[in-house]
């Protein structure tokens, strides 16, 4: 599992790459905890290479979600396969979560 | 209200059509009266003519004995008698001479006969004080010329009697007068006469004056004004100036035409009376009839209503097959039954609310709710129990009850826990043909459900081995009547329940069979009380395993590393569909991250087994821990439909597990968490 993040043209972009499982995520939101105070800052999250996700991952995912909200910003997911879209949908995320391809 | 009209209207006609007919037997019966009185008023006045003209010729008789016989006044004193004698309609007959005839009688001689009651006496009559010559008769008789002379009614003194004469003067050749002769009537003898003739006791003969003084009257009356109050007929009696009347009251004719108007008036007025309450009644009936079609048809809806709360009458999943049968002795009834399936466990219940009819009902819908409510996610039928107690108990001033058995079977592993509130103890079958084994199911003494909120219910266990059936049901079976109010028993359900032959392999036959055999019981009884069975069989899904791996972790979330690449290396060989391994993963992943975040309390270690197993078609996961009791399935689900700001961050393992298994179940067997996925791999 890999996880990073840049700032690029006033946005953030962070990057997901492999198994986003439950033994991932504690690292993952470690690395992506900066993203949480993005002070108004668009989030961008990669997951053109994301193969997994679990429960874990998703609430790393809501809470900068909550945050962004919070400070009138977006987060959009970009290039998420059919699979863990599907996850998302059957939680009910496909609904809070931007989507671009 | 129309109806009171009906009954004017009819009273109208009835009165008008009396009246008619009061009219017209009136004047029929005056007429007929009528007819009567002036035919005897004929015969009478004949009679009296008859009686009359006997004066004719005595008065010729007494001329003859005067002209040929007589020698001396004297003699007609004998003639006279004999005459009086033999004409009793006479008062008096005499022969008055004119004045000195014979001087040695004096002035006046006129010998005569007269009547005193039965006594005849005889005399020579006139002096100073009875001077004929001013009488009325005897100049009257002077003046008549040929013919005889009848003089108007007059008092006689000497014999207080209202009178008439007829004279007539008798002459010589030369015409000089030699006497008159006369006849006197009394009245009161003629009024005997008339009497002869009433054609009724009521009727009145009246004789009048020609200047209407009254004569005489029948009876003892006198004075009788013949007023509009009777009946009044007239005719002049020739050749007397008298007048005769009859009469009769007007209401001797009412007396008689009366039952002729009454009885018929009577009948008529009964008739009316009959007819007018028959319609009543009928309209009543009518009206009755139609708002009892109205409640029929409410009581219809309801029983429709009723019916649609009930599952499905049979049920089969791979592991039971089930029937319900509910007939409620009314519309509607307060028996119930239900039953469903969550999480590869089998919830049913059968109760019976006290008393039948829509009350019960009522409360049999609202024990059916709580029964769906408290089991959503309750697998402890005791605690489920207490759940529908206390919400029931709670304002039930009628003091209705319920008794419920819930049972909730695990069909994994066959394991029944029920708890029994006061219901009849379900039936258990095992076994086949001959080797048939049947007995009640073991029962605590629960109180029924809606009597106190803090009864505490009791929890009971059993494990159904396959191939057994349950059998429960209502009194409304047990308690079945025939004519004889005989009840069908206990007994005669086991029987029935021990010919447990093919017909009984099938719940649904079991019940058909059963259903018939209380129906034949009864016979034409009335159902007295609602009826209603639940029966299911036992028979579990065989399961021949192909792949069989275990892992066994620790409860640390870094596991979860092992836990994958175990899980991929398995559904490798079970599972050829990437995406399916992907979901099976995914749904092991969460429910093992479940356990080790809540199965050992902080700080605790424990062990995680993870099996897996597949017969090919089916993929089944079991995850055991011993850890705290912990059942997940019992979570409420999270709401999905929510926005980002309000939804919680947990919930999420749990409900990914369901939408990506086809089932999930929980169990605590051996004091260890057991928690069984399962996936069908063939789509």
């Amino acid at each position: 599992m890999k996880a990073k993040f840049e700032e690029f043209e006033g946005k953030y972009i962070a990057t997901l790459a492999g198994e986003l499982d439950t033994a991932a995520a504690v690292e993952v939101e470690e690395t992506l905890k900066p993203l949480q105070e993005s002070a108004g800052k668009d989030v961008i999250i990669e997951c053109a290479e994301l193969e997994y996700i679990a429960s874990s991952g998703l609430r790393i995912l809501l809470s900068i979600l909550k945050a962004a909200k919070a400070n009138g910003s977006k987060v959009v997911l970009r290039h998420v396969n059919d699979d863990i879209k599907n996850v998302f949908k059957l939680t009910g995320f496909i609904n809070i979560f931007e989507f671009e391809d | 209200m129309r109806y009171r009209y009906i009954h004017i209207l009819a009273a109208a006609f009835l009165i008008f059509g009396m009246g008619i007919q009061a009219i017209v037997s009136y004047r029929y019966a005056s007429k007929h009266v009528q007819d009567k009185l002036d035919l005897q008023m004929q015969l009478a006045q004949e009679k009296l003519r008859f009686v009359l003209y006997d004066a004719y010729d005595v008065t010729i008789r007494l001329e003859n004995f005067v002209k040929d016989e007589m020698t001396c006044p004297e003699d007609l004193q004998e003639e006279t008698k004999l005459i009086i004698k033999h004409y009793p309609q006479f008062f008096t007959s005499y022969v008055a001479f004119p004045e000195y005839r014979y001087p040695e009688k004096g002035k006046w001689c006129s010998p005569c006969t007269y009547r005193v009651g039965d006594s005849l006496f005889t005399k020579i009559y006139g002096d100073e004080t009875h001077d004929y010559f001013t009488r009325e008769w005897y100049h009257g008789a002077l003046e008549s010329g040929d013919a005889g002379f009848w003089s108007h009614p007059y008092r006689d003194e000497d014999f207080d009697e209202t009178i008439f004469t007829y004279s007539d003067d008798m002459r010589d050749k030369e015409g000089n007068l030699v006497c008159v002769i006369a006849s006197d009537f009394g009245v009161s003898w003629l009024q005997r006469i008339l009497d002869q003739y009433k054609p009724f006791d009521e009727a009145v003969f009246a004789l009048y004056s020609s200047d209407g003084e009254e004569l005489a009257v029948s009876g003892e009356q006198s004075d009788v004004h013949f007023d509009n109050h009777w009946l009044v007929r007239r005719k002049t009696l020739e050749p007397i100036d008298i007048d005769l009347v009859i009469a009769v009251p007007r209401s001797f004719i009412w007396a008689g035409i009366r039952w002729g108007i009454w009885l018929p008036f009577a009948v008529f007025l009964l008739g009316i009376i009959i007819v007018g309450v028959l319609i009543r009644r009928l309209v009543r009936a009518r009206e009755e009839s139609a708002k009892l079609e109205l409640v029929e048809l409410d009581m219809q809806i309801a029983h429709d209503i009723q019916m649609s709360i009930l599952p499905k009458e049979t049920f089969t999943d791979e592991s039971f097959s089930l029937s319900g049968y509910l007939k409620p002795a009314r519309e509607v009834g307060g028996d119930l039954y239900d039953y469903f399936v969550r999480d590869e466990k089998l919830f049913f219940c059968i109760g019976d609310v006290s008393g039948k009819g829509a009350a019960s009902a009522i409360l049999m819908a609202i024990t059916h709710s709580l029964f769906r409510s408290a089991s959503a996610h309750e697998t402890n039928p005791a605690r489920i129990m207490t759940a529908i107690n206390e919400a029931s108990a709670e304002g039930n001033e009628k003091n209705m009850f319920v008794t419920l058995f819930i049972g909730v079977l695990d069909l994994p592993t066959g394991k029944l826990r029920y708890c029994n509130a006061g219901h009849d103890k379900p039936i258990k079958v095992k076994g086949e043909r001959l080797k048939v084994k049947v007995e009640s199911l073991d029962c605590d003494c629960n109180l029924p459900v809606g009597v106190f909120g803090d009864t505490t219910y009791t929890l009971q266990e059993t494990t159904l081995e396959a191939g057994t059936m349950l059998f429960l049901y209502t009194d409304g079976l047990t308690e079945a009547k025939n004519r004889q109010r005989k009840q069908f028993g206990v007994e005669a359900v086991m029987e029935r329940l021990l010919e447990n032959d093919e017909t009984t392999k099938e719940p649904q036959a079991l019940i058909n069979s059963m259903t018939e055999a209380v129906r034949a019981f009864v016979g034409d009884a009335e159902q007295s009380d609602d009826l209603t069975m639940l029966a299911f069989r036992y028979l579990p899904a065989q399961f021949q395993s192909t792949l069989n791996e275990t892992l066994t972790l620790t409860n640390e979330v870094r596991e979860v590393k092992r836990l994958s690449a175990f899980v991929k290396q398995v559904l490798a060989q079970a599972v050829n569909d990437e995406q399916t391994v992907g979901q099976i993963r995914l749904a092991i992943e969460e429910a093992v991250v479940n356990v080790i975040d809540y199965a050992y309390p902080a700080g605790t270690k424990g062990t995680i087994d993870i099996h897996i197993q597949s017969d090919g078609k089916t993929l089944r996961v079991q995850i055991i821990d011993s850890g705290v009791p912990f059942d997940p399935t019992a979570k409420e689900k999270a709401d999905t439909s929510l926005s980002a700001e309000e939804r919680q961050i947990g919930g999420l393992g749990i409900l990914l597990v369901r939408e990506l298994m086809d089932s999930i179940n929980y169990e605590r067997t051996n004091h260890q968490n057991v928690l069984t996925l399962v996936k069908s791999l063939t789509h």
